[in-house]
């Protein structure tokens, strides 16, 4: 049931970031062309007309409002879709509440990761790049040949990078977590549900801050992070714990309270 | 299996201090039509919310079908709620896909045809329908299951009496026969001559629940009349005007 939840929200998710992404990205390739401009063969100039100030404005514009869209879809996915009116339609489902609330968590989490992914992008469609060079043949075989021979050299490269991706994700997932747990509990209230939501998600935050405070002031504690973080890879794998950890108690907070508290009056 | 289709022992409901449903026992088998009847503010939208699971009872059991509430449940509930719970970025058969892949007993053709005769083009976005349009398809998405309970939620509430002999017409016309339906309003008259069963509810308690045919009998009256009766305001008296 759950890769048929997915499903709905990942069209939904198409349905809102397919025009937003392509816009951005289809203003990074106008911004190459009013930007950088070829003199010759392998001269590149830089243009200073008020055109190309206009579509660098409108390329950061669309990559701010990308972020915030991908924020606000976060919260109304879940606000609207599980505790507002759609809510009649996805707790009527015969599905468990903790697969509502993971389908939304992985669409949310993949939604930011494409934005980013747009974001990283961008500037390298709009760097003075010869196209036609790069996409020869002979280029890619030595890029990757390149590549392979420094990963094997150095094979802990990609543990690193598969890490630090997992740091990432860890931080996205407990920023998400944060968010469904302050909605889920202004739900328990009969009023002023936005105001309690957003005091939550604060409140939340200085938690976390203290409860870490407290827990790593304890020499047990500092033992034990001492032998985790002693070389780089226990560092980040040790990191995404941190984060994981009371992202799952959240989550599991928000599953009890739509499993045992849902109040769609 | 359990012999009732719904069973509410010991019901209670409430929102802060506020008691919406005192008790309510219950019990209702498979293959009737069962008009849930109360003034506004009588607990049956709460009712009906509790047995699709939209809300937790404070007290008491209910089951449905011999399980408690829960994914089974669910499974065999078909609910029409008295709002629009859809997405507009959706067409109308972007909706029978969800159904067809969550409810096993939902008939995608059954709700091709059936928009096609209630007049609703099913690949227009539902942003583009008019409010009645989209209440049509939420009809045919309730009705194109073979529920085993369908719940109706005021569902000739808010239109003219032509659109509620229709809307009743298409009821009728595609429920599941075994199944049950519980529909509940406040119209009285223009539900009655569909109606195997009655139950009164009034300030969360039932008064009354019988069969329409022994009503009638005992009573010797419609079920519309004793309903105004029993539910009749008392005007203040002693007021000045």
């Amino acid at each position: 049931m759950l890769f048929k939840l997915l499903k709905y929200d990942f069209r939904a998710m198409w349905k809102q970031f397919s025009l937003i992404w392509g816009a951005a990205l289809v203003l990074a390739l106008v911004n190459r062309f009013s930007i950088f401009w070829d003199v010759d063969d392998h001269v590149i100039g830089l243009s200073d007309t008020t055109a190309s100030g206009i579509t660098i404005f409108a390329f950061i514009a669309v990559l701010a409002a990308m972020f915030v869209i991908a924020i606000g879809f976060v919260v109304n996915r879940f606000s609207k879709g599980l505790l507002g009116n759609e809510g009649y339609l996805m707790h009527t489902l015969p599905v468990r509440p903790w697969e509502l609330v993971l389908s939304k968590l992985i669409c949310g989490t993949v939604t930011w990761i494409g934005c980013g992914v747009v974001a990283l992008l961008s500037p390298f469609i709009m760097a003075p790049v010869n196209w036609l060079e790069l996409i020869q043949f002979s280029f890619w075989s030595e890029a990757f040949r390149g590549i392979f021979h420094g990963v094997m050299k150095h094979p802990g490269v990609l543990v690193l990078l598969a890490e630090f991706c997992l740091v990432i994700l860890s931080l996205l997932v407990l920023f998400i977590a944060s968010m469904y747990l302050a909605m889920a509990v202004g739900h328990l209230f009969s009023r002023h549900r936005q105001l309690i939501s957003v005091a939550v998600f604060i409140g939340l935050y200085i938690l976390i801050v203290n409860i870490y405070g407290r827990v790593f002031s304890v020499r047990f504690v500092q033992a034990l992070m001492n032998m985790a973080t002693v070389n780089v890879y226990g560092s980040m794998l040790t990191a995404s714990a941190i984060m994981l950890i009371p992202a799952a108690a959240f989550l599991a907070v928000v599953c009890w309270i739509l499993e045992n508290k849902l109040n769609l009056e | 299996m359990s012999e009732n289709l719904i069973e509410c022992r010991g019901l209670y409901k409430s929102y802060g201090l506020r008691p919406a449903l005192c008790g309510v026992d219950l019990e209702v088998g498979p293959g009737r039509i069962v008009g849930l009847l109360g003034p506004n503010g009588s607990g049956k939208t709460t009712l009906i919310k509790l047995l699709c699971g939209l809300l937790q009872p404070t007290r008491g059991e209910l089951e449905i079908d011999g399980s408690a509430i829960g994914p089974y449940t669910k499974s065999v509930v078909s609910y029409l709620p008295d709002r629009m719970y859809f997405a507009d970025w959706m067409k109308a058969v972007d909706l029978f896909d969800l159904f067809r892949d969550f409810y096993s007993d939902f008939e995608y053709e059954k709700a091709i045809d059936m928009c096609h005769s209630l007049g609703v083009e099913p690949h227009d976005r539902l942003k583009a329908m008019s409010k009645g349009t989209k209440e049509k398809v939420q009809l045919v998405l309730v009705m194109a299951r073979n529920a085993r309970l369908y719940l109706l939620d005021e569902p000739i509430a808010g239109v003219d009496p032509a659109a509620r002999d229709f809307i009743l017409r298409t009821i009728l016309t595609n429920y599941n026969e075994e199944g049950t339906v519980l529909i509940s309003t406040h119209l009285i008259s223009d539900v009655e001559r569909v109606l195997d069963e009655a139950v009164f509810l009034k300030e969360g308690k039932i008064m009354l629940h019988e069969t329409v045919d022994t009503i009638r009998e005992k009573e010797g009256r419609s079920v519309d009349a004793l309903f105004r009766e029993i539910f009749r305001a008392e005007p203040m008296e002693g007021g000045e005007f």
